[in-house]
């Protein structure tokens, strides 16, 4: 039986809720969510476990 | 890449009355897609006629919705949540689409409008009262909370969808029956409500909007079948003609005027998260929210802290994308409409003319995407502004920071408490010792701790103090089914 490997909380930047992505050892994973029924096929982590969203909200300030 | 708009041919909006969907008899004014700056709807200033009619449908159904009992009103909530769910794209884009904020903007709040229908759910046990045997031999006592008939609801044009969720959902779950009135500037967010929640199964006539302008308003206040009000708006109109006319009617009312909030950063603040914050705190919305930042108020005398934590917030400042806000990419979208842009930069002018040193001039900027750039302007920092010229008091509404500095913890907080409002004052340090005193000593109805935007969640009220705020119980939570329900106490004894 596969071994969980990794349980992670992140912010869904579609729905603004925590998703939580699961990951087990043979290479599958699932995402838990309470609107994965009415996102469906267009859920970003279904699509890819690791998605970040590409944009921001502000630009980053990086202290130099 | 611009996401697929949902508002498409210029439809007409109309009125939800008993459960129908009329055609208003009154002048039509466009609705703008400020962003574009095309017509995108219709939108009417329904009559007095229009008005009286939505209450009376309202009166009528309230009877019955009452004797509903709560577990069956919360069913056609947990309906409305779900089809809220179905819908959240589609409605956030909605609001961007009528309002210009960014779509990011948009979905975060849907889901804060969202979460006030899912408080609202839990009215089985919201609204329970309490009791007390024997209050006296034999005797027992308790309290009942009951509705008291129908409810007006003013929306203001900054959060289309959200705002009317402050009260509504606790309004319905509590027994009531609701007239929403949203702004004339952004109609479409409260139509597509309207349509689920029509969808959700609740009663003609329990949920009805109209659209207009100050016959509208006037129609609620006037109306003796109204029995309260939550107004959210300017201070003028929330001071001067709700809360005054509320009082002269009889009616209950929450009336949630402007703001004027301070942001003061100590020397100990984390420089990096800070800045993150206060780029949406002051920036996001484009600036118009009442929970805002105003004023950035830099504690210290310490001048190299202050050169290279303005060099930081400049800078970030100067980088954001200003553009549509269905491009995900935009991270500021224009002024809800022109007339707001100039008002924004007579603000600006008169910094200038003041004496203040304007960092980063708004008026300088780049759409992205090659937009018209009738409502937009860029961020504005000014330095070196006092307490008493206009953009350090007055409330802007846009994206313009004003920076202040203060010697020491207490002469911020004097000069934050010096300040007419009080919405949203926040605190960014890494001293618990100074936070604790801050919160303490701050007259503002919500208090941020390294928090930027002070927005309460649906279970807690949105409060306000001083001319931010004219009432006693405020929306959301606990309060809003206070609101909303009449407590009746029972004295019993059984012979």
């Amino acid at each position: 039986m596969a071994k969980m490997t990794e349980r992670r909380r992140v912010h869904c930047p579609i729905k603004h809720v925590s998703v939580f992505v699961l990951k087990w050892d043979d290479g599958s994973f699932a995402v838990k969510c309470g609107d994965l029924k009415t996102c469906g096929d267009s859920c970003p982590y279904l699509k890819d476990p690791n998605y970040k969203s590409p944009f921001s909200r502000a630009p980053k300030y990086e202290p130099k | 890449m611009i996401l697929e708009e949902p508002i498409t041919g210029v439809p007409l909006v109309k009125n939800f009355i008993d459960g129908e969907w009329v055609e208003s008899k009154g002048e039509i004014k466009d609705v703008v897609n400020p962003a574009k700056y095309e017509v995108i709807a219709k939108v009417p200033i329904s009559t007095k006629d229009e008005i009286d009619a939505a209450v009376e449908a309202a009166k009528a159904a309230f009877p019955d919705w009452r004797r509903t009992t709560p577990v069956a009103r919360a069913r056609c909530l947990f309906r409305l949540k779900e089809l809220l769910e179905e819908h959240f794209e589609e409605v956030s884009r909605v609001q961007t689409q009528e309002h210009g904020k960014t779509i990011d903007e948009s979905r975060g709040e849907t889901r804060r409008g969202i979460e006030n229908v899912e408080v609202a759910c839990g009215i089985p046990t919201l609204m329970m009262g309490y009791n007390l045997e024997d209050i006296a031999t034999g005797i027992d006592e308790y309290l009942i909370r009951q509705p008291l008939g129908v409810f007006g609801i003013i929306g203001p044009f900054n959060f289309p969808f959200m705002i009317p969720l402050w009260s509504a959902p606790y309004a319905v779950a509590t027994g009531n029956c609701v007239v929403i009135k949203p702004s004339s500037e952004v109609p479409l967010s409260q139509m597509k409500i309207a349509e689920l929640v029509d969808e959700a199964g609740f009663p003609p006539g329990v949920w009805n909007v109209v659209n207009g302008g100050r016959t509208v308003v006037n129609g609620m206040l006037d109306h003796p079948d109204i029995r309260g009000i939550a107004f959210v708006g300017s201070t003028p109109t929330a001071k001067d003609v709700i809360y005054r006319r509320c009082g002269e009617t009889g009616k209950r009312v929450i009336a949630q005027g402007g703001a004027k909030n301070f942001m003061v950063i100590m020397p100990d603040a984390n420089v990096r998260a800070t800045v993150a914050s206060l780029m949406t705190s002051f920036f996001g919305n484009t600036g118009q929210r009442c929970l805002s930042g105003a004023n950035l108020l830099i504690v210290g005398q310490d001048d190299e802290f202050y050169n290279s934590f303005m060099d930081a917030v400049a800078d970030t400042a100067s980088r954001i994308i200003v553009g549509y806000g269905l491009d995900e990419s935009v991270q500021m979208g224009p002024l809800r409409d022109k007339e707001k842009k100039e008002k924004v930069i007579r603000y600006i002018e008169s910094g200038i003319a003041e004496g203040a040193k304007i960092r980063l001039d708004g008026r300088k900027f780049k759409v992205t995407g090659g937009y018209p750039d009738t409502c937009f302007l860029g961020p504005s920092i000014f330095e070196d502004v006092t307490p008493d010229v206009k953009i350090g008091s007055e409330e802007i509404f846009g994206p313009v920071m004003s920076v202040m500095r203060a010697k020491n913890l207490d002469e911020a907080i004097e000069m934050c408490n010096a300040n007419p409002f009080g919405n949203g004052h926040a605190i960014f340090t890494s001293s618990g010792k100074s936070a604790r005193e801050f919160q303490y000593r701050i007259t503002s109805g919500n208090v941020g701790i390294n928090i930027g935007i002070v927005a309460p969640m649906a279970f807690f009220p949105f409060s306000g103090m001083k001319d931010s705020f004219f009432g006693i119980l405020h929306t959301q939570g606990q309060e809003a089914i206070r609101f909303f329900t009449e407590s009746k106490v029972v004295i019993q004894r059984w012979l």
